[in-house]
């Protein structure tokens, strides 16, 4: 991170590709569409190069990225009117998660993620953030998801049942499409 | 399918949803190539203006009807003062900057910028202007730069 403070390109690169996905999966944890999820990261590294020199412990990195995520993501969503989705708005969602789960190529993970879809919102915000490489800790996911950090471990844990139980169902066929 | 039977290990199953996650909602690459590019505008010399209002951060007051889409947002460094007006529903931007004077405007959106003037008074305004991420950028005579922090419309 120091080296791209100093201007160097590459370490800037490098930087990008480390974390780009935890920055886009933040923003999709905000159900946001593509679009909006797109400008919302955008915005999060063109923030980074505005506030690089600032960030004196890279170790503070992943949460600087996370927490500014999260804050342009819920302005955006304000701001678009979007925090309130419509039923259209779901039918579209739901349509654009069975295409994308074509791009899985291993059928269990494909089958896990389709019972991913199926959960409320929270659980899939949380889920989704604990799934990010590199990981968040503890302390970034409570301070993106504004939920006390002793709360997450029982919710992580209520959440995977939620999950077991959606995939039983879409093997035992109730849930399948 | 049948023969598939519920992962108990919790960690598994996650890293099966990360796996699966990974693949179906990676990053997109334009996004990503996005992100490395814009490194090379950034520019260290200039003096950045603070968001200081915002208006999607005011409770609107129960009993008062909303007057439109209008956003509004203003930044300030030391006696800079930056406001912008956004409607989406026309793409018309209209702005003011405060010391009141001409000023030439460079409107920074992702991947390009255009340039507008202000009046006399310190106004301006563009149209067209997509939602997306937006930077405004002041270049004085004396060769200070002022940019705003980036916001996403």
């Amino acid at each position: 991170m120091n080296r791209a403070v100093a201007g160097d390109r590459a370490a800037w690169d490098a930087l990008v590709d480390r974390f780009g996905q935890m920055v886009w999966s933040v923003a999709r944890g905000f159900r946001l569409d593509e679009t909006t999820a797109k400008d919302v990261s955008q915005t999060v590294w063109l923030k980074l190069i505005e506030n690089i020199g600032t960030i004196k412990d890279p170790e503070r990195l992943p949460g600087w990225l996370a927490t500014t995520c999260r804050r342009e993501a819920l302005r955006v969503a304000r701001a678009r009117e979007r925090s309130v989705p419509t039923d259209f708005e779901y039918d579209i969602e739901d349509e654009t998660a069975s295409l994308d789960e074509m791009l899985i190529e291993d059928e269990e993970s494909r089958l896990v993620v389709r019972a991913f879809h199926q959960l409320d919102e929270a659980c899939r915000q949380l889920l989704r953030l604990m799934t990010v490489e590199p990981a968040l800790s503890y302390e970034e996911i409570a301070e993106v998801t504004g939920r006390p950090i002793g709360s997450l471990g029982p919710t992580r844990a209520r959440c995977l049942e939620k999950l077991k139980s959606a995939i039983a169902r879409i093997t035992s066929g109730a849930g399948g499409s | 399918m049948s023969e598939y039977t519920t992962p108990r290990d919790d960690d598994q199953l996650i890293a099966r949803l990360r796996k699966g996650l990974g693949e179906s909602d990676a990053a997109p690459a334009d996004v990503t190539s996005f992100a490395k590019a814009a490194f090379t505008w950034r520019d260290i010399d200039a003096e950045l203006a603070e968001l200081e209002f915002d208006s999607v951060d005011e409770e609107v007051p129960s009993g008062v009807r909303s007057t439109g889409t209008a956003r509004m947002v203003s930044f300030q460094t030391g006696q800079w003062i930056l406001d912008v007006e956004y409607d989406e529903t026309t793409g018309r931007l209209m702005g003011h900057i405060a010391p009141s004077a001409r000023y030439t405007i460079e409107l920074h959106t992702s991947g390009a910028f255009f340039t507008t003037t202000s009046d006399e008074s310190g106004r301006f305004h563009a149209d067209g202007v997509i939602p997306g991420p937006l930077s405004l950028v002041l270049r004085l005579e004396d060769g200070q730069v002022i940019k705003t922090q980036w916001i996403v419309l």
